[in-house]
Formats: structure tokens, C-alpha cells, sequence
């Protein structure tokens, strides 16, 4: 009878593990898209991006630069950037990282980096494999993830056979490290997944789970494990330790000259204060979403500490852009897909004279809030968002100030 | 015999799908609720405030009442050509005439590239969705029959406890 049960409960185990296997709820993952909007809103504002071309050769390269600032809103659920990474974010290698450079630093490592500090990036990455790939600069930080800038399809043309990644070692040896240990990592993969298969068939032969628990709880465990079992057990540990040994050894014979695993943490400087970055305070009073019309509508005040007039000419949250159509068009380098042209409306006097404080009331609306998945932020357990304004000023120069702040959604 | 009846339901859930749902042009494909315009696609989401607050659905409108919808552009392009919405009441195979619109928004540009309407449904019923293009000299039209107040699917979550609920009571039938 107990084993009639023990049967009974594994075979209805297994059938919900299958249930859930099925259900295979609405996948919430599209690129860039699936990370939360307080991930794209409120972490990393990234600006001035420029890719060399959009089109590129296997074996040519490509240049991306631009500016990034770190948001001083950075949401306190997820880590600050103690430890971080300048990547590209793109679907599968289909460029290769050449050089990265930090604000003139050599980016080949992690760095500690500021919040509410700018910094100015630059990837050089080389065509690999052909196709249209969709390419982004990305910040990694440590328990955070990819923070991915804004993207660019690039065409990579040619054949995937031709690519090579020369690379010269300390040593002076040339490698290809497109191809450079490939069949001995294939090698000791195999070797070391022989052991491993004969362990888990070993073992998956009794009874497992459910089963296992039942015998567990009815005091029969002696009869889980038998002599042949330990026996087995000794002899994998053994061969384990001589594996291990003589994998070591041979490592050691074949390249005599070895460095540690890099870990090192750089410093780096941000860019300077200038009145570009910190002349401009804007206080937020009140942001409301309205869901049906996909328009964000904001009450500020804004100082304008600067020595010139300035009018506000863009909003920028999550790589998109909303614009002023009635103030000159700031550079168009970012993402096509991400620009919503004349999407910023502002209520109120819009020049702002040195010294003065204005209160203004502006919209920004565009489907992209939709598209682009900003809108769920509504559903985020803080409700609040973060970007940056950008002024323009009657001397030519662009300043620029993030805002963050509590967001209510509204049907109205 | 109960090893035999689990194998039959397992077998038949493989054909149980969750996404592959159409109603004429709009469809839940992959994670979004997308409606067709010949090539182009705007993204489709309902909402019943005064019932479900900003829950979303497609398709089907869940309950009778205020019910806005909002279509977002997919396409940049659909930005620049004039679209016209209509709602008729009817099957699917209705065509618009006056007696039968409850709804008309002209053609016109959205250049936000987000048109939302809004309708008290008072009573439950069958309805068409037509929504139209102007693309050059051509226009393009796509229909996407919708019932309102009548309920939703059946819910995965549920089929999967009356399994479990079935499976668990020939169980224990059996050892009884």
C-alpha cells in the first residue's frame, strides 16, 4: 500500500512538473524592452551617442562615443555602480569588442563609478558575423546587470569564414582568438562530462523526489545508500582529485608563462563639473502619466543658474527622446526609432533669464511610452520615474539637469 | 489505468496553446497585443477603469461599461497617414452603415502616434473594430470582431486544478 502511494504521489509529481512546463505564460522579453522601466528610467542617462557608420565589414571595425551620465535617483532595490563594465549589448557576437576607453582610460577592466557624475565612453568593436544586428553601448554593474544605451541596426556584410581576431600576447605570440583553445575546451568538456553523466545516471535510478522524501521521512534512508553506493562514491573522488591534478599539470606543461584572472578595480575620474552640467535646478511638483492619451505631464520649477537665456527643448528618459518642435532641434545622433519629434510641449514663458526661476508645465506624449514599454512603470512598487532635461541656450551651448521624482497614473 | 489517464491529459495539453489567438486583424502574438494593417501594426491595449483600474486586455472586452482603447503605432510611418476607427455592432461579417456605427472617428493624423477612443458599452453583444489607413492612394482597412461582456478564456490556471483536483480524486478512489 505504501508503495502504491509513493507511485501515486510520484506519477501526480511528475504530471504537475509537466503542467508547469507547458504553461508558458506571455514572454515580457523584447531586447532593450524587457528590462523595467526604474532599470531604463533611473540608472544610467546615456547621451551625445554616435556610431561611425551603420554599415560594416567582417574584419572592419566600428566606433561607438558618446556621454553618460548616472542617475542620482539610482533606484535603492538594485546595487550602485561599485563594480562596472563597459560593454556592447547586441544579439549574439555579431561584433567583436576591439579597444573601450572610459574617459581616456582603458576600459579592459571594471571601474568604481559615481553617482550624479558624467562620463564619456568609447567602444571599438569589429565586424563578425554577417546580418543586421541590432548594436548598443552597455554599462554592466555588478548585481544590476546590462543597462543598454541606445541602439543602432548595423548592416555587417561579407563572410562569416573570413574573420579573424588577431591578437599578439605578452609573450609575442600572434593568436586568432576567434578560434584560439576552441578544441581544447570541446576536449575537456568532454572528458570531464563523462564522469559527471555516469554519476547522474548512478543516482537517477532510485527513487528521486517525492519518493525519496517519503523514504526519508519513513526512516528507510539506510536503504537509500548501500555498500556498491559508497563504494563508487570513493572511487569518483579519487578519480576526481587525479583529473583535476593532471588537468593542472598539463595546463602548466603547455603554457609555462600564466598571469592571474584579472580583478582589478580601476579608478577613474568623471568629467568635470561645468555649468553645462550643474547650472540648471529643476525641482519637481507634481507628474502625473495618463495612460489612455500615452502622455507624461510634469509641474517644475527650473533655475536657471547659467550666465544666458535658455528654453527647454528636450526631455530624454530610457533612450527616448521627446522634443520641443518650437525650439531648434538639438543633434540627431541617437536611435531614429526613439525620437518623438515635437513630443514636448511646454506650457508657460518658455525663456528662462539668468538668475530667474520659472514654473513650467510640460507634456511630453508620444506612443513610444507604450511601444517601448515605459508605461508599466505604473505598475512598478515605487511609481516614479527619472530623466533628464535639456535647455537651450541663447549662447548655443545645450544644459542639461536630471529630474526624477513620484509619478501617478491617471485615466484623465 | 490512472497511469494511462494522466498520459491522455498530457498528451492533449500539448495541443493547449495560450498566444495563438486572432480575431481578424488583431492578434496576441508573443507578449503583445498587436492589430494588423495589411504590412503595418499598431499595438492594441484596452482598459476598464471603473472595473479593473489599469489592468489591460485584448480582444475581447471583459465586462459591459466605460471601456477606453488606445492603439499605439509599431510603424513610425503610420504617424504620417491619416487613420479613420469605426465600431459597428454586429458578427463578423457586419458591414458599417449608419444604424449600426456606434462610433466614428473621421480620418485624421495622430502625431503622437496614439489614438484612443473611449464607449460605454451599456449591454453585452458582438461588435467590429474597423480601423483604416490612408497610405499613399491606397487605402487599407483592417476589421477585428470583438464580444463584449462575455467573459474571458478559460484560464490555464484553472485547467490545472481541475486536473490535479481529478487526478488526485481517482487517487485516492483507487486506494480507498
Amino acid at each position: 500500500m505504501k508503495n502504491k502511494i509513493i507511485s501515486l504521489l510520484g506519477g501526480v509529481a511528475i504530471m504537475v512538473t509537466s503542467l508547469t512546463a507547458l504553461y508558458a505564460p506571455q514572454a515580457g522579453a523584447h531586447g532593450e524592452r524587457s528590462q523595467e522601466p526604474f532599470l531604463r528610467m533611473r540608472t544610467v542617462h546615456w547621451y551625445d551617442t554616435n556610431f561611425s557608420t551603420n554599415r560594416v565589414a567582417v574584419n572592419s571595425e566600428m566606433t561607438m562615443t558618446g556621454k553618460f551620465l548616472l542617475a542620482e535617483a539610482w533606484p535603492e532595490v538594485i546595487m550602485k555602480p561599485d563594480v562596472a563594465f563597459l560593454h556592447v549589448a547586441e544579439p549574439g557576437p555579431a561584433v567583436a569588442k576591439v579597444e573601450s576607453w572610459l574617459n581616456g582610460v582603458p576600459a579592459a577592466k571594471s571601474f568604481k563609478l559615481e553617482l550624479g557624475k558624467t562620463y564619456e565612453y568609447k567602444i571599438i568593436v569589429r565586424g563578425r558575423k554577417p546580418g543586421e544586428a541590432h548594436i548598443h553601448p552597455m554599462l554592466n554593474v555588478q548585481s544590476a546587470g546590462g543597462l543598454v544605451g541606445p541602439g543602432q541596426w548595423t548592416l555587417i556584410e561579407g563572410n562569416y569564414e573570413d574573420f579573424t581576431y588577431p591578437v599578439t600576447t605578452l609573450t609575442g605570440e600572434t593568436i586568432d582568438l576567434n578560434t584560439y583553445g576552441f578544441a581544447n575546451v570541446v576536449k575537456w568538456h568532454i572528458i570531464w562530462a563523462i564522469p559527471a553523466l555516469f554519476w547522474l545516471l548512478w543516482w537517477i535510478r532510485r527513487p528521486v523526489f517525492i519518493p525519496r522524501f517519503l523514504m526519508v521521512q519513513n526512516g528507510e534512508e539506510d536503504a537509500l545508500i548501500t555498500g556498491t553506493d559508497k563504494k563508487v562514491a570513493i572511487a569518483m573522488f579519487i578519480g576526481t582529485m587525479v583529473l583535476v591534478t593532471m588537468s593542472s599539470n598539463s595546463a602548466k606543461e603547455a603554457y609555462p608563462i600564466q598571469i592571474p584572472l584579472q580583478s582589478a578595480i580601476i579608478p577613474v575620474e568623471a568629467l568635470p563639473v561645468t555649468p553645462q552640467n550643474s547650472a540648471v535646478k529643476a525641482k519637481i511638483l507634481k507628474a502625473n502619466y495618463r495612460i489612455p492619451g500615452r502622455s507624461m505631464t510634469m509641474t517644475l520649477d527650473v533655475t536657471n543658474g547659467s550666465a544666458t537665456p535658455i528654453k527647454l527643448a528636450e526631455f530624454n528618459s530610457a533612450n527616448v527622446r521627446f522634443t520641443n518642435s518650437l525650439i531648434p532641434t538639438l543633434a540627431k545622433t541617437d536611435s531614429a526609432e526613439l525620437w518623438a519629434k515635437g513630443g514636448l510641449h511646454v506650457q508657460g514663458e518658455p525663456t528662462i533669464y539668468p538668475g530667474e526661476t520659472a514654473r513650467l508645465e510640460i507634456e511630453a506624449s508620444d506612443a513610444l511610452w507604450e511601444t517601448e514599454r515605459l508605461s508599466s512603470l505604473i505598475g512598478d512598487p515605487d511609481s516614479a520615474f527619472g530623466g533628464v532635461l535639456y535647455f537651450h541656450g541663447a549662447d548655443g551651448k545645450t544644459y542639461m539637469e536630471e529630474i526624477s521624482g513620484p509619478i501617478i497614473p491617471t485615466f484623465q | 489505468m490512472l497511469n494511462k489517464m494522466m498520459a491522455a491529459v498530457l498528451f492533449s495539453l500539448f495541443f493547449f496553446s495560450t498566444t495563438a489567438t486572432a480575431h481578424g486583424g488583431l492578434s496576441a502574438d508573443k507578449d503583445l497585443c498587436l492589430l494588423s494593417i495589411g504590412a503595418y501594426k499598431m499595438h492594441f491595449t484596452g482598459y476598464q477603469p471603473d472595473s479593473s483600474a489599469t489592468k489591460e486586455f485584448c480582444e475581447d472586452i471583459p465586462a459591459t461599461g466605460l471601456t477606453i482603447v488606445a492603439m499605439d503605432v509599431m510603424d513610425r510611418k503610420l504617424k504620417d497617414m491619416p487613420t479613420e476607427v469605426r465600431v459597428i455592432e454586429g458578427d463578423a461579417e457586419a458591414e458599417p452603415t449608419e444604424a449600426n456605427t456606434i462610433l466614428h472617428m473621421p480620418f485624421k493624423l495622430y502625431p503622437t502616434g496614439n489614438i484612443t477612443f473611449e464607449h460605454n458599452f451599456p449591454k453585452e453583444g458582438k461588435f467590429v473594430g474597423i480601423v483604416s489607413i490612408k497610405d499613399g492612394d491606397e487605402v487599407i482597412v483592417s476589421r477585428f470582431p470583438f464580444a463584449v461582456g462575455m467573459g474571458g478564456g478559460f484560464p490555464l490556471w484553472l485547467l490545472l486544478v481541475v486536473v490535479v483536483a481529478v487526478g488526485g480524486a481517482v487517487a485516492y478512489k483507487r486506494m480507498a
